[in-house]
C-alpha cells in the first residue's frame, strides 16, 4: 500500500478543482430548481462556449476578457435555448425522455466543441487569463487556477446575493417553489426557468474556461459522464437546494480527488468514493422536485385494431411474420460479409440485448437506470471466465446472466427507495465506479482476457462470422423470453405498478417484490448481453464497458422506441452501426446526435413511432386485399366509444345486513403536522350493509379511507377486519383478505386496457401464481375476464387504453376489477366525482345491483346526496376529522350539526363578535 | 366572390416601407449564392465553402423555426425593426471578415433577421388589405423583392466593384429599411385582429402553399445556380449575359405588378377555381423553366425566364392572398415562417441534387428537371383542390374578415367580467360545461357549491391558469380567453389561490416583495408598509418562512397581495378553509374593504353563510354547471333551499320548489 500525500500545495490544488466542481454542481441545482430537470448537458454547454472562446482568442486575437464575457453570453444563450426547445417540450413527458434528451444534447455539444478547436481543447494550448499570477510550488498553479481561486467566491457570492436580494432572484425562487402563485403575481414561471438556465449556462462556461487550461488532455470520454458525475455528486449532497452546502461539497470532493490521486495504488477509489457520496446524498433526500405522475401513455403505442381486422390471420400475426422475415434476413446477411463487418453486427446485437434490459426495466417497470452496462460488465467477467475455463459457452452465458441478475437485484434492493432521476444518478455513479475500480481488478478483467471458447454446437467461433450466429440466436432467445414475460401477468403487473402504484396494490400486487424480480430479470438480460458483447471481441478489456456505453444503451433503447422490445435493435443499428460502418468526422457525429435528439423530441416513441404509420398503412392494405374496407372498419370502432356501458346482472336478491360486524375502527387518529385530519374516529360496519360517509371539504374522509385500507399508518387506534387486527398489514394483504378500495381520481392505469386490468384482478381472485401465456390456467382466467367484461357491458371497450376512456367508463372498469377480486368489503371514494349527472343516476343502480348480486358490504364517500340516499342504509357525517352525526340518511341530513358543518358559521354569531354587520 | 366582405384599404406607406425592406433583405442573397467561389477564395477556404452553404441553410431552418415562437409576443413593427437591424449587422459582419467562423456568425444573424421580415411583410400585406387591393399590393411587393434581388448582379456586371462593397451597400439598405419600416409599422399594430375558427397551420390551403414554396424555392435557387454554371461554363457567355438571364426572371416578376387589377379579376372566382388558377400558373411557370432549360439558345433562355418569373410571382401573390386571411391570426406568422422554410429547403435540396449529379447530367437538364418538378407541383395543386376543402376555407375567409375580436359597447354598461359558455377539461375529463357568469364593477359575488363542483376550475379559467376548450371570457369588454395569465395580472385581474397563495420556502417579507413584482419599488414598499399596518402579525413575522405560518396568517399574507397591487377584480378561492371563526371574523372586513375601494370580488367559499354575509349576488355550482343564480339576499332568505342544495342535490331542491324554478340566469 502506497502512501497518501497530504501536503499544502496538493490541498491547494484540491481546493481549486473543488471550486470548479462546486460551480458545476451549483449550475445543476439552479436548473433543477427551476424546472425539475437534471441538466446532463450542463458541462457540455460550458465546453462549447470555452472552445469557441479559445478559437476566438487564439486565432482571431480577440482580447481575453472580451472573449471571456462573450463565452459567458454564448453559454447562457445555449442553455436558455435548451430550456426553451427541449425542456419545455418534454416537461410533461416521462423523465427518461428528458434525461436522454439532455444526454443527447450533451454529446452533440461536446462533439461540436471538439470539432471547433481543431488543435484540441487540451490544457497547454488553452488561453490563460492575463493579470493573474502563477506559482510554481511542488505542483504548478497556473494563472487560470489562481483566477478560479480568486473569482469563484465572487461568482458564488454574487449569485447568492442575486437570488436572495434582487427582484428577479426573488422571482426565480418564487416561481420555482410555487409556479401558480408566481404567475398570479405577474411572473411567468417559464421566463424565470429560462433565466435560471441562462445563469447556469454562464456558470458552466465560467468554470470550463478556468478548469480546462489545467487539464492535460481533453477527450470526449473524460468530459462525458466522468465530468458531470462530480457535479451531480455535489448537487446530490446539496440536496438540489442548498448553495452553501454545494460549495462545501465541491471543495470536499476536490480534496478527496487529489488525496486519492496522490497514491498510485488507489486508482479507481475516487470513483467508488463518488458513488458512496452520491448514495449518501440520495439517502438524505426527503423529496426532490415536484412529484408528478409520469405520462407513460406518450410512450405506449395504441394497438387497438378494428374488430373486423382481428379475424385476418396475417394482421394478427404481423409482428411474428415480420420478426421471422427479419431473423431469416439477419441470418443470411453475414454470408457475403467480411469478418470486420460481422464483428460490428455482433456488437450491435450485443448492445441490443443489453438494450432489452433497459426496455424492460425502464420502459416496462419505470425504473430509470443508467447502470445496465455495469451489470453487463460484471456478468461478462463471470461469463467469460466460466466459458474459457470450462469451454462451454452455454454455461458461460448462464453464469453471466445469473451473476448479472444477482448484482442487479442487490443494487435494486436499496434502489426501491429511490425513484426517478435520483436513481439514474446513483446507477450512473455505480457504472463509473464499476468501470474505474471493479473491472480494473485482477480477478475481473485486469489487463485483459481472451474471451471465447473455440466452438459451440459445431459452430466455429474463431471467426467473428461464426460468433455472429451465436449472438443472433441468444438475442432471439432473450427477445422471445422478454416478450412472453411482457405479455404475461408479470408484465402486466409491472405496467400496473409503473402506472399507478397505489391502485396496483389493490390488485394485490406487492410492488417491492415485483420490482425486485424485474431488476433480477433485467440484470440477467444485461449479464447475458454483456457476455455476448465481451465475446464478440476476441480479447476483452474493461474499455468495452465504459460509462458512456451505459448512457448509450439507454439512448438506443429510447431512440428505437422504449415501449417495444425490438426498439433497442433499431437504436443499436443507428447509434452503433452508422458510427462503425461509416468513417465519420466529429461534426458529422454531432449531426447524428442532433438528428436523434430531434427524433425523440418530435416522436417520443422513436423509430417505432415513425414506423407506426407505415404499419397501419400496411395493415389497411392487407385488409383491403381481404375485402375489408378500412374506412368502414375504423368508423365502426368509434361507435363503441359512445355506447353507454350498462351492467347486466342476473336475478338480484335483496341482501340484508347479517348483523355480524365486518369492519371495526377504534379510536383512529392521524395528523399531518399541526393539522389533525382524523381525530379519534370509531365506528362499525356490519356485513351486508352500505354505509355512507359525508362531510365538507377537508373533513378527513379520504384520510380515513387511507387508514382503513392501509396506505397510511394511524398514530393511534386499531382497525379490525373480520375480527382480526389488520392495523399493521400493507394494502395488498388487506386486499387479499377481501378489503378492497377504489380511488377518488379514477386514474387507474392509463396505458393498460380494461381487459388487462380485469385479467389481473381475476387471476388474483383465483389465486393463480405466475402464469405464462397460452397455459391452461391462463385460458381459464381469460374466460373469466371475458365474462366479467360482458357482465359490466365493457366488451366493446375492452381493448382501449384506459387513458382514452371517459371518467364514467373508467369508474366502471375500476368497479369491475374490484368486483372481480371477490371482495367482502368495498370502500368507494366519491364514485360520482367527475361524471355527468345522467351517468350518476345510472351509477346508483349499478352499485345496488352489484351489492345484491355479490353480497358485498360497502362504505361510500360521496357528495351527491341523491346517489347516497339511494344506496345507503346508514350515514356517518364527519367534520374536521371527527364523527359529528350517525344514523339513517334522513336523520343525518336533518341533524343541525351537519347542516352547520355544510353551511358554515351562523353569520349572526360572527356579527356578534363585533367585526361585521350583516347586510 | 362579390359578397366578399370589405377589409380596410391597404396602407400605401406601409406597402412602400415593406417593399423597401423586402428588396433590401433579398439583395445580398444572389451575391452570396453566385459569388461563392470568390468569397471562398477570400476566406481562403475553397473546400469548406460548400459545407458552409449547407450550414447556413441549416441555420436558416433553425432561425425560421424560431420565428413562430415570437408570434403574438412582439408587435409586428418591433419584429420587423429588430429583424432588419440584426440582418444588417450580420451582413456587415460577413462583408467585413475574412474569417470563416465570423463569416458564419454573420450568416446566422442575417438568416435570423431576414426570416421574420420576409415572412411578416407578406402576411401583413395580405391580411390588412381590402380583398380588391390584395393582389395588386402583393404583386408590388414581390416586384420590389425581385428588383432588390437583381440589382447587385447588375452592378457587378457593369462595374468592377468587389463583392464586399455590394454587401456593404446591401447592409446599408437594410439599415435604412429597418428604420423606414419600423416607423410605419410601429403605428400599424394588429388591432384589427379577427376571429377565425382555424387555429392551425396545416389547413389544406396552407399545406398546399408549403408544397408550392418548396418547388418555387427549388426552381429559383437551384435553377439559377444551374443556369449560371450553364452560361459561364458550357456556353462560355460573359458575366453580363449571365446576369441578364437571372435579371430577366426578376424583371418578369416586376412586370407582373402592372397587371394587379387584371389579376384580381382572375381571382374573383370561388373556392376550388382559385386553387386551379394558382395551380395553372405554377404549371405554366414549370413549363417555361423547362423550355428555358432545354431551349439550347441564349435568347430562348432569357425569354422563357422572363415569363417564368412573371408566372411564379403571380402564383406567389395568389397563394399569399389566399392563405393568410384564412388562418387564425395567432398562426399566421408560423405559416409565413414555414413557407420561407420550405422555400429554403427546396433550394437546398435542388442544389444538393444538382451537385450530386454533377458529372452525370448536362447543365441544361439540371434546369429542366426543376421545371418538371414545378409542373408536378402545379398539377398537384389543381388535382387536390377538392371543392369541399375549399368551401371550408371560403367560410373561414368570410369569418376572418367580419367578426372583430374586441367587443365594445355590447350593452350600456357591460359587466366587468363576463364568462360566456366556458368549458374546461383536464385531459379527456370535462369538468366545466358551458358556464355563464357575470361580475359587475364593484360587486361582491359568491360562488358556492359542494366539493368538486368546479368552482376552483372556473376561477383558474378566469385567471388564465387553466386553458378553456370552449366559450370565452370577457374582461372590461376585452376578450381575454387567450390572454396569458401574467398579462391579466397587469390588467388588474388578480387571484388568491385558496391555501396555496403563499410561497412556503420564502419569508413573509419576500412573499410580499414577490407580490409586488409588477409595481415599481417605491409603490411596492408603500404597499408593504400598508399591509404591515393592516396586519401587524405579519410585521412581527416578517422574517419567518411562510410555510411556518398558521392558516389565518397565511390567508392574511395572501390578502396583503390585494393591498400591494390594488385589483380591479379579485378572485378569492376557498377563503375560510380550515380557519377558526374568529379568524374569519377578522378577515372578512378586509374583503369588504377591498370591495369598498372599488374592486369587484368573486369569492369561492365552502361556508355558505360566510359568503352570503358579504356577497351581493350568488351563484351555486353543481357538477360543472351553474345550478342557481340570484341575489344573495334571496338565497339568505331561503335557508331551506340552501340546505337542500347541499344535502339533497340542487336539481331535486329546485324541482320541489314548485312554480318558482330558478334556472341559471345570466346577466
Amino acid at each position: 500500500m502506497g502512501t497518501f500525500d497530504i501536503s499544502g500545495p496538493l490541498l491547494l490544488l484540491g481546493t481549486i478543482f473543488g471550486l470548479g466542481y462546486a460551480l458545476l454542481g451549483i449550475g445543476l441545482v439552479l436548473a433543477f430548481r427551476s424546472s425539475g430537470f437534471i441538466n446532463f448537458a450542463h458541462g457540455s454547454i460550458g465546453l462549447v462556449a470555452a472552445s469557441m472562446m479559445s478559437v476566438v482568442v487564439k486565432d482571431y486575437g480577440v482580447p481575453y476578457w472580451v472573449g471571456f464575457i462573450g463565452a459567458l453570453i454564448v453559454a447562457a444563450l445555449i442553455a436558455a435555448g435548451i430550456e426553451a426547445f427541449v425542456v419545455r417540450k418534454l416537461a410533461a413527458a416521462p423523465k427518461v425522455l428528458s434525461m436522454v434528451a439532455t444526454l443527447g444534447a450533451a454529446e452533440a455539444l461536446l462533439l461540436l466543441a471538439l470539432s471547433f478547436s481543431r488543435g484540441g481543447l487540451g490544457g497547454g494550448s488553452f488561453p490563460q487569463p492575463p493579470g493573474f499570477p502563477q506559482f510554481d510550488l511542488t505542483v504548478f498553479v497556473s494563472p487560470s487556477a489562481t483566477a478560479l481561486l480568486c473569482l469563484s467566491p465572487v461568482v458564488v457570492g454574487g449569485l447568492y446575493l442575486f437570488l436572495q436580494r434582487s427582484r428577479f432572484g426573488l422571482a426565480i425562487r418564487g416561481a420555482a417553489a410555487n409556479p401558480d402563485s408566481a404567475t398570479l403575481a405577474g411572473i411567468d414561471p417559464r421566463h424565470m426557468a429560462m433565466l435560471s438556465w441562462a445563469l447556469a449556462g454562464g456558470i458552466a462556461a465560467f468554470a470550463a474556461m478556468l478548469i480546462i487550461p489545467n487539464q492535460s488532455t481533453v477527450t470526449p470520454d473524460a468530459l462525458g459522464p466522468d465530468f458531470i458525475i462530480r457535479g451531480l455528486a455535489v448537487a446530490a449532497l446539496a440536496r438540489f437546494a442548498n448553495l452553501p452546502v454545494a460549495l462545501i461539497a465541491g471543495l470536499g470532493i476536490g480534496l478527496i480527488e487529489q488525496i486519492l490521486a496522490s497514491n498510485p495504488e488507489t486508482t479507481g477509489w475516487f470513483e467508488v468514493a463518488l458513488f458512496v457520496l452520491i448514495l449518501i446524498g440520495v439517502a438524505l433526500q426527503v423529496r426532490v422536485g415536484r412529484e408528478q405522475t409520469e405520462r407513460w401513455s406518450s410512450l405506449a403505442p395504441s394497438r387497438r385494431l378494428p374488430d373486423s381486422y382481428r379475424d385476418v390471420w396475417l394482421i394478427r400475426n404481423l409482428g411474428w411474420v415480420a420478426g421471422g422475415a427479419a431473423a431469416v434476413a439477419a441470418a443470411l446477411v453475414p454470408l457475403g460479409m467480411s469478418n470486420r463487418s460481422a464483428f460490428v453486427l455482433s456488437t450491435i446485437v450485443a448492445f441490443a440485448t443489453i438494450g432489452i434490459s433497459v426496455s424492460f426495466l425502464t420502459g416496462l417497470a419505470g425504473q430509470l437506470s443508467l447502470g445496465q452496462v455495469a451489470f453487463a460488465a460484471i456478468g461478462a467477467v463471470a461469463g467469460v471466465r466460466v466459458a474459457t475455463d470450462t469451454g462451454s459457452l452455454v454455461l458461460g452465458l448462464l453464469c453471466g446472466g445469473a451473476v448479472g441478475a444477482a448484482v442487479s437485484a442487490a443494487v435494486g434492493l436499496p434502489a426501491l427507495r429511490v425513484r426517478g432521476l435520483l436513481l439514474a444518478i446513483a446507477t450512473l455513479a455505480f457504472a463509473l465506479a464499476t468501470f474505474s475500480w471493479l473491472l480494473r481488478q485482477d480477478w475481473a478483467f485486469g489487463t485483459g482476457l481472451s474471451s471465447r471458447p473455440a466452438s459451440v454446437f459445431g459452430i466455429d467461433l474463431n471467426t467473428s462470422r461464426g460468433f455472429y450466429f451465436v449472438a443472433l440466436a441468444v438475442f432471439a432467445g432473450i427477445l422471445t423470453t422478454a416478450s412472453v414475460l411482457r405479455r404475461s401477468s408479470f408484465g402486466h403487473s409491472l405496467v400496473a405498478v409503473r402506472d399507478n402504484e397505489a391502485a396496483a396494490r389493490v390488485l394485490q400486487i406487492a410492488p417491492r417484490r415485483l420490482l425486485l424480480q424485474a431488476y433480477a430479470f433485467a440484470g440477467f438480460v444485461a449479464g447475458v448481453g454483456g457476455v455476448i458483447l465481451a465475446m464478440s471481441n476476441t480479447f476483452v478489456t474493461r474499455s468495452i464497458f465504459t460509462p458512456s456505453d451505459s448512457i448509450n444503451v439507454v439512448s438506443l433503447a429510447v431512440i428505437g422506441g422504449l415501449s417495444e422490445l425490438t426498439g433497442p435493435l433499431f437504436g443499436a443499428a443507428y447509434l452503433i452501426g452508422v458510427r462503425e460502418f461509416f468513417d465519420l468526422e466529429l461534426s458529422a457525429l454531432a449531426g447524428l446526435n442532433a438528428a436523434w435528439l430531434i427524433l425523440i423530441l418530435e416522436q417520443p416513441r422513436g423509430f417505432h413511432g415513425l414506423l407506426a404509420s407505415t404499419r397501419s398503412n400496411l395493415i389497411d392494405q392487407i385488409a383491403r386485399l381481404r375485402g375489408i374496407d378500412p374506412a368502414q372498419a375504423r368508423t365502426e370502432r368509434s361507435d363503441y366509444e359512445t355506447g353507454a356501458a350498462s351492467v347486466a346482472t342476473e336475478g338480484s336478491t335483496q341482501a340484508t345486513s347479517s348483523g355480524e360486524v365486518l369492519l371495526e375502527v377504534r379510536g383512529l387518529t392521524r395528523s399531518f403536522g399541526d393539522l389533525v385530519a382524523v381525530d379519534d374516529v370509531s365506528f362499525r360496519v356490519e356485513e351486508g350493509e352500505t354505509l355512507g360517509l359525508i362531510g365538507p371539504n377537508g373533513a378527513g374522509k379520504t384520510t380515513l379511507f387511507e387508514l382503513i385500507s392501509g396506505y397510511l399508518r394511524p398514530q393511534a387506534g386499531t382497525v379490525f377486519f373480520d375480527s382480526a387486527d389488520i392495523t399493521r398489514l400493507p394494502p395488498e394483504a388487506r386486499s387479499r383478505q377481501g378489503l378492497v378500495r377504489s380511488f377518488q381520481n379514477a386514474s387507474l392505469f392509463p396505458t393498460m386496457t380494461p381487459r388487462d386490468i380485469i385479467f389481473l384482478a381475476n387471476k388474483r381472485a383465483l389465486h393463480h401464481g405466475f402464469v405464462i401465456g397460452g397455459s391452461r390456467t391462463e385460458r381459464l382466467v381469460e374466460d373469466q375476464t371475458a365474462e366479467t367484461l360482458a357482465m359490466f357491458g365493457l366488451g366493446n371497450l375492452a381493448d382501449q387504453p384506459v387513458s382514452l376512456l371517459s371518467t364514467g367508463t373508467r369508474r366502471l372498469v375500476e368497479l369491475a376489477a374490484n368486483v372481480a377480486l371477490r371482495p367482502r368489503l368495498l370502500l368507494m371514494d366519491e364514485p360520482s366525482a367527475g361524471i355527468a349527472q345522467a351517468e350518476t343516476e345510472a351509477l346508483g343502480a349499478v352499485i345496488n345491483q352489484i351489492r345484491h348480486a355479490h353480497g358485498i358490504t360497502l362504505v361510500v364517500i360521496e357528495h351527491d346526496m341523491p346517489l347516497l340516499t339511494s344506496v345507503c342504509n346508514r350515514l356517518i357525517a364527519l367534520e374536521v376529522g371527527a364523527v359529528i352525526a350517525e344514523g339513517t340518511p334522513a336523520e343525518v341530513q336533518a341533524d343541525p350539526a351537519v347542516v352547520q358543518s355544510y353551511l358554515g358559521e351562523d353569520p349572526s354569531a360572527i356579527a356578534r363578535s363585533g367585526s361585521i354587520t350583516p347586510p | 366572390m362579390d359578397n366578399e366582405p370589405e377589409g380596410r384599404p391597404g396602407n400605401p406607406r406601409f406597402l412602400a416601407a415593406a417593399s423597401w425592406q423586402g428588396a433590401a433583405l433579398a439583395s445580398p442573397l444572389p451575391v452570396l449564392l453566385f459569388q461563392r467561389q470568390e468569397i471562398a477564395e477570400r476566406l481562403n477556404r475553397l473546400g469548406a465553402i460548400t459545407g458552409e452553404t449547407a450550414l447556413l441553410g441549416a441555420v436558416a431552418v433553425v432561425a425560421v423555426l424560431a420565428v413562430p415562437r415570437l408570434r403574438n409576443k412582439l408587435p409586428a413593427g418591433i419584429t420587423l425593426l429588430l429583424g432588419g437591424l440584426v440582418a444588417a449587422i450580420g451582413l456587415g459582419l460577413m462583408a467585413w471578415t475574412v474569417e470563416l467562423a465570423l463569416f458564419t456568425i454573420g450568416g446566422v444573424l442575417l438568416a435570423l433577421g431576414a426570416a421574420p421580415g420576409m415572412g411578416t411583410h407578406r402576411l401583413l400585406l395580405a391580411t390588412d388589405t381590402r380583398p380588391a387591393d390584395r393582389f395588386r399590393t402583393l404583386s408590388w411587393y414581390w416586384a420590389a423583392v425581385a428588383v432588390g434581388a437583381s440589382w447587385p448582379l447588375l452592378v457587378r456586371i457593369f462595374t468592377p466593384v468587389a463583392y464586399e462593397t455590394v454587401l456593404w451597400a446591401s447592409a446599408a439598405l437594410m439599415l435604412v429599411g429597418a428604420v423606414v419600416v419600423g416607423r410605419h409599422a410601429l403605428v400599424h399594430d394588429e388591432d384589427h385582429e379577427v376571429e377565425v375558427t382555424v387555429a392551425r397551420t396545416d389547413v389544406p390551403w396552407a399545406r398546399r402553399s408549403y408544397g408550392a414554396a418548396f418547388a418555387v424555392g427549388a426552381v429559383v435557387i437551384g435553377g439559377a445556380d444551374a443556369a449560371q454554371s450553364l452560361l459561364l461554363g458550357e456556353w462560355q457567355r460573359s458575366a453580363a449575359q449571365n446576369a441578364a438571364v437571372l435579371a430577366a426572371g426578376a424583371g418578369g416578376a416586376a412586370l407582373m405588378s402592372l397587371f394587379g387589377p387584371w389579376y384580381h379579376r382572375l381571382h374573383r372566382l370561388t373556392g376550388s377555381r382559385r386553387a386551379d388558377a394558382v395551380g395553372t400558373q405554377l404549371l405554366v411557370a414549370g413549363l417555361l423553366v423547362f423550355l428555358g432549360g432545354v431551349s439550347f439558345t441564349y435568347i430562348g433562355l432569357v425569354v422563357c425566364w422572363l415569363a417564368a418569373g412573371g408566372a411564379i410571382a403571380m402564383a406567389a401573390a395568389g397563394l399569399d392572398a389566399a392563405v393568410f386571411p384564412a388562418l387564425a391570426p395567432e398562426v399566421r406568422r408560423s405559416a409565413a415562417a414555414r413557407q420561407v422554410l420550405y422555400a429554403g429547403l427546396g433550394g437546398l435540396a435542388a442544389s444538393l441534387v444538382n451537385a450530386w449529379v454533377i458529372g452525370e447530367w448536362s447543365d441544361q437538364w439540371k434546369i429542366g428537371w426543376l421545371g418538371l418538378v414545378l409542373m408536378g407541383t402545379g398539377w398537384a395543386t389543381r388535382r387536390f383542390a377538392t371543392p369541399a376543402r375549399d368551401a371550408e376555407t371560403a367560410v373561414a375567409v368570410a369569418q376572418a374578415t367580419t367578426v372583430p375580436r374586441r367587443v365594445y359597447g355590447l350593452a350600456d354598461q357591460p359587466p366587468l367580467l363576463s364568462v360566456e359558455q366556458v368549458s374546461v377539461a383536464y385531459g379527456s375529463v370535462q369538468v366545466l360545461f358551458d358556464v355563464d357568469l357575470a361580475v359587475e364593477e364593484g360587486a361582491v359575488v359568491a360562488l358556492l357549491g359542494t366539493n368538486g363542483a368546479g368552482k376552483t376550475t372556473l376561477l383558474r379559467a378566469i385567471s388564465g391558469l387553466e386553458p378553456t376548450i370552449g366559450g370565452r371570457v370577457l374582461y372590461a369588454g376585452l376578450d381575454i380567453t387567450k390572454t396569458r395569465p401574467t398579462w391579466r395580472v397587469g390588467m388588474g385581474l388578480h387571484q388568491i389561490v385558496g391555501g396555496e397563495a403563499v410561497v412556503g420556502p420564502l419569508t413573509v417579507a419576500d412573499n410580499l416583495r414577490l407580490f409586488g413584482h409588477e409595481v415599481d419599488r417605491s409603490r411596492r414598499d408603500q404597499g408593504i408598509a400598508d399591509a404591515y399596518e393592516l396586519f401587524p402579525r405579519l410585521a412581527e413575522r416578517s422574517n419567518q418562512r411562510a410555510a411556518t405560518l398558521s392558516g389565518g396568517e397565511k390567508q392574511m399574507l395572501s390578502l396583503a397581495k390585494a393591498i400591494i397591487m390594488p385589483p380591479r377584480l379579485l378572485l378569492i378561492d376557498e377563503f375560510s378553509l380550515g380557519l377558526a371563526p374568529t379568524v374569519i371574523a377578522d378577515l372578512l372586513p378586509v374583503v369588504r374593504r377591498i370591495a369598498d375601494q372599488g374592486a369587484a370580488v368573486l369569492l369561492v367559499e365552502q361556508s355558505v353563510n360566510i359568503a352570503l354575509s358579504v356577497a351581493d349576488h350568488a351563484y351555486v355550482m353543481e357538477k360543472g354547471e351553474i345550478g342557481y343564480s340570484g341575489p344573495a339576499g334571496q338565497l339568505r332568505a331561503r335557508p331551506d333551499l340552501l340546505q337542500a342544495a347541499y344535502l339533497e342535490g340542487l336539481a331535486q331542491a329546485l324541482r320541489g320548489d314548485e312554480g318558482r324554478v330558478m334556472g341559471p340566469e345570466a346577466h
